[in-house]
């Protein structure tokens, strides 16, 4: 992932200095999102809804095992007082969650190597970008797009499908639950016919 | 007159790492305050020319670039550069900073029958430096191999295409701009091959934009005699903090890979 990921310096909410490879995706299973504070659409729905998700089904997991960090498209107006604004107004300061600004240029290679659709007009338009989101497992070596705006259920399966992989007893304990839905399923409703 | 590069080898850093962030002030470099109080300069001229070429890659297309001039007659100093597409030695596809040789044969218009197409408009200082902006920043990328279509020459230039002709636009409407943007109206990109979009709608802008061109008979002679001349280094300005974080990155050349057998 190193080499997919520029190693850039970024600000956090609170005026820190990090990098974004090493500090904040390293070794870190990590959900990556743009927003820009003065975002009037898709911005503030997308971070209500992984503050919903948040509350719902991740509190466990983030700042443990979970990161969420959300980067502004507009770096040159966000400053890190304006990403810590808007993340108290949308209250979304939350554990494991960071919001990052840094510069253009950098901002620009993230934002066209994570969620470019190889189309001029869609990639030039900022706001195509938010709610989308990038769920990275660095040691993995995987990533996966998600929409914030899919179902909880859609979204916590896509971050399933980043998690680590589990060890053998426990995908075969799995598999058994799997399998006796897929027996019960049989059970009450038979084998579907296709003509 | 002496001729120098363009400042292209800078590292076009916007650093918002430090304590100043905000919007640009009114009268920075770049904001469109800056081009309102503009007041035109009885010595100094800038140029943005739009210049592509046929014939020259395996697929017919050929470079396609985006060129700024600015000469000063005070100074008795030019400065030119280049950015898009260009032929490398094995007439393959590059992106990246154009060889001054290849962009020379666009000081002069090109004659009838050319395959060359060439729109040379006069712009402010402001929107020379918005657009060289956007140059030096380019020419990073094909440095540091962070081309935003890392697999796509010709997206790349398409963009860059995009991005050098709108930001003319930006605080005021001063050119008929093509909308080059894939919607249900772009019907050059919808009916041609990537590598030809550029080309047509540098094509586009020069039927749109024929008032505003610039003819030989109205350039600086001084700037036309230059052709075939060999720059001098461009002047490089002092490093900023982000290009002293950042290591120097190895030369890169992007190209395109044709199909095994194709003869050039």
């Amino acid at each position: 992932m190193a080499n997919l990921i520029p190693n850039a310096l970024f600000r956090t909410q609170d005026n820190k200095e990090v990098r974004l490879y090493d500090d904040i995706v390293k070794d870190r299973q990590v959900m990556v999102m743009m927003m820009y504070a003065t975002c009037e659409t898709f911005c503030p729905l997308a971070t209500k809804r992984m503050v919903e998700l948040h509350h719902q089904a991740l509190a466990q997991r983030m700042g443990k095992d979970l990161f969420m960090v959300n980067i502004s498209l507009k770096p040159e107006e966000d400053d890190p007082a304006a990403l810590k604004a808007y993340a108290q107004m949308h209250s979304a300061l939350l554990p494991g969650w960071t919001f990052l600004t840094g510069n253009q240029h950098d901002v620009d290679t993230l934002r066209y190597r994570f969620f470019s659709h190889d189309h001029i007009g869609i990639d030039t338009d900022i706001d195509m970008h938010a709610g989308s989101m990038k769920i990275i497992n660095d040691p993995a070596g995987r990533w996966f797009h998600a929409d914030a705006f899919a179902s909880t259920r859609t979204v916590l399966e896509h971050i399933k499908w980043s998690d680590p992989q589990k060890s053998l007893p426990e995908r075969l304990k799995d598999n058994r639950m799997l399998q006796r839905e897929i027996d019960r399923d049989i059970d009450v409703y038979g084998y579907r016919k296709i003509a | 007159m002496k001729r120098v590069g363009l400042w292209l080898r800078a590292v076009t850093v916007s650093v918002c790492l430090g304590a100043s962030w905000g919007v640009l002030a009114g009268g920075a470099p770049g904001s469109c305050e800056s081009e309102a109080s503009w007041e035109p300069s009885d010595t100094a001229r800038h140029f943005l020319v739009l210049a592509a070429s046929r014939g020259v890659f395996y697929n017919g297309s050929g470079p396609s670039f985006i060129m700024l001039a600015k000469t000063d007659a005070a100074t008795e100093e030019s400065e030119m550069g280049a950015v898009g597409i260009h032929a490398d030695e094995k007439s393959r596809a590059v992106f990246g900073t154009v060889p001054w040789q290849t962009y020379d044969a666009f000081l002069h218009e090109p004659g009838k029958g050319s395959q060359n197409v060439l729109l040379r408009l006069q712009i402010s200082e402001p929107q020379y430096e918005r657009v060289l902006g956007i140059l030096r920043a380019w020419d990073r990328r094909a440095r540091e191999d962070q081309l935003l279509y890392p697999d796509d020459v010709f997206m790349n230039n398409i963009l860059l295409v995009k991005q050098a002709t709108e930001e003319l636009n930006r605080c005021r409407q001063t050119v008929d701009l093509y909308r080059l943007d894939w919607g249900v109206n772009d019907e050059i990109s919808d009916n041609n091959a990537r590598s030809r979009v550029p080309l047509l709608v540098f094509e586009e802008l020069k039927r749109r934009n024929a008032s505003r061109h610039v003819p030989d008979s109205n350039m600086p002679k001084g700037l036309l005699s230059l052709a075939g001349s060999e720059p001098l280094p461009a002047r490089e300005p002092a490093p900023t903090k982000e290009a002293a974080i950042r290591a120097p990155a190895p030369a890169h050349v992007h190209h395109v890979h044709e199909p095994a057998g194709t003869a050039h």
